[in-house]
């Protein structure tokens, strides 16, 4: 079958679109779902729905007619230690085989994993590990400035999201973050 | 004991039910994608054995049938990406339904807690409480930057999907419902037809969840969901009051019509009995109508559905289907106080 956007190429990936009750079958070829409106395409991918994968593995993945395709086949070939799954893999299935995989594929995923999630720090909850557990996360102490920017991005948030009692909240901690700052030195 | 779902106390008009799902994985272990059935095998057993003490009562998924696997799907207890899959799974669930934990689905542990109408305080509780016995039986597949492992890079972070489920049969159908849709999204909210999957979204029931998991708190992404929940229910309810001021016999007439419908159809299939309950439903919050005895009109949209159906009034063959639906509806909705 052929793209239904540029009718040139074979369509790939077959995406379907259900709005208002009413269900839309897309036929796509990878670099046309690539150039769409991809609003609503991302927001496809969170269903985990199985069907969205390959969407999500065209996202993921390479250009095809670039001229670093020599490269892309040696980092498709980077595979993690613990469970072998191949950078091509993971772009195929979207899917990590193991924890040890996100390490592995960091530097080539990083950039990827932020522009799906806007974010690529984790703030959430932190799991009580089993008593006398040897290597636990290190919980760090953050650093007066790391503080500080954490502060300043939960303030900007706050105002963005219009949320003043917040924000206030925030400027109260900041200046007194500050002001201790100030007299450490 | 009567399902979560079954108690109509909790519902409200346009709040049907609030759902949190936390992913988890065990460190040191690939996760179930990458399992042969042996290994699966062993880490069902080996979490079967290490979660007995939450009390809830567990189950085989592999050894059971794909009617009984389809129905969880269909009560949101299953991922509808699992009902056919064979290698070994298992899950744990409470009596009312409302507590679930499926091991080896799609990550290692999904904790499930839901709970009828609006209330995230007490559904987030439950999950995190158990969350937490578990984590200190089990070393969770933690990291510092990316938080929660999980299989899709969909859910690492917080491993939290939050959401509410609405009844929105008047504002689905206005032109600005789309745009409404699109709004939430650019925020990183899905709103997404519940029975929109395979089919088409009949009986105008809307699930609001966050999209996104990773570097944002548990509470900020409930809050989220919440904020986008709260606007949809604020103008349906809106919408409704100035519905039923203007147009008051145009609405007793549709909810009065579907009732009739429904106590004397001799077949209905699954978008009719979804769209006729839906008017009820809305009938009944509305004041348009009045059952000798309270019903929870989600949990006939639920029992209509076709594993729940075969479930309940089973075996029977396809195309019996619909039939088996109008005898459900008819033996299950009260009569109307006049
Ligand atoms: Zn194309
Ligand atoms: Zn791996």
């Amino acid at each position: 079958m052929l793209c239904e956007k540029c009718r040139q190429r074979e369509a790939n990936i077959k995406y379907t679109e259900v709005i208002n009750g009413v269900k839309t079958e897309h036929n796509l070829c990878a670099q046309c779902a690539r150039e769409m409106d991809f609003g609503g395409y991302y927001a496809a991918l969170f269903d985990g729905d199985y069907s969205v994968g390959k969407l999500l593995s065209s996202l993921l993945g390479f250009q095809p007619d670039t001229e670093e395709v020599e490269d892309d086949r040696k980092i498709s070939r980077i595979a993690c230690p613990t469970c072998h799954t191949t950078y091509s893999d993971f772009i195929r299935e979207s899917r990590f085989g193991c924890p040890d995989c996100y390490s592995t594929f960091d530097l080539l995923m990083g950039e990827k994993i932020k522009a799906l999630q806007g974010n690529d720090h984790h703030t959430g909850k932190t799991p009580a590990f089993c008593a006398g557990e040897e290597d636990q996360p290190d919980e760090t102490v953050k650093t007066p400035e790391e503080q500080l920017a954490l502060l300043n991005s939960r303030l900007k948030e706050a105002i963005q999201e219009e949320e003043y009692e917040e924000a206030a909240k925030y400027r109260d901690a900041i200046k007194e973050l500050k002001g201790r700052m100030k007299a450490d030195v | 004991m009567s399902k979560w779902y079954e108690d109509v106390q909790r519902q409200q008009d346009v709040y049907v039910f609030t759902r949190v799902r936390l992913a988890r994985n065990i460190r040191g272990h690939v996760f179930p994608g990458k399992m042969d059935d042996v290994q699966a095998g062993q880490m069902v057993e080996e979490l079967r054995a290490g979660l007995s003490g939450l009390g809830l009562s567990y189950r085989d998924l592999s050894h059971s049938s794909e009617a009984y696997r389809k129905g969880l799907a269909e009560r949101r207890i299953l991922n509808s990406g699992l009902v056919k899959r064979t290698s070994p799974m298992g899950l744990f669930l409470s009596e009312n339904e409302s507590e679930s934990i499926l091991l080896c689905g799609d990550d290692h542990i999904r904790i499930q807690c839901i709970q009828g109408g609006l209330g995230f305080r007490g559904v987030w509780d439950q999950a995190s409480v158990t969350d937490d016995w578990i984590s200190r039986r089990f070393p969770y597949a933690f990291d510092r930057k990316y938080g929660y492992l999980t299989a899709f890079p969909t859910n690492v972070g917080t491993g939290l999907r939050a959401g509410v489920l609405l009844h929105l049969p008047v504002i689905s159908n206005s032109k600005q419902f789309r745009s409404l849709m699109d709004e939430a999204k650019r925020i990183g909210i899905s709103i997404k037809g519940l029975f929109g999957d395979p089919a088409e979204n009949y009986g105008a029931l809307y699930y609001v969840s966050n999209q996104k998991t990773l570097g944002q708190t548990e509470d900020e992404l409930i809050m989220s969901v919440q904020r986008v929940a709260a606007q949809l229910a604020g103008q349906e309810r809106k919408t409704r009051i100035e519905l039923m001021k203007g147009h008051r016999s145009e609405r007793e007439d549709e909810v009065y019509k579907s009732y009739g419908v429904l106590r004397y159809a001799r077949k209905l299939t699954l978008k009719e009995g979804l769209v006729y309950l839906s008017q009820i439903r809305s009938g009944i919050y509305d004041g348009v109508i009045r059952m000798e005895k309270p019903v929870s009109i989600y949990s006939l949209m639920l029992g209509i559905q076709p594993g729940n159906l075969q479930l309940d009034m089973g075996p029977f063959e396809e195309d019996q289907t619909d039939s088996m639906r109008a005898a459900y509806i008819r033996e299950r909705l009260p009569e109307l106080v006049r």
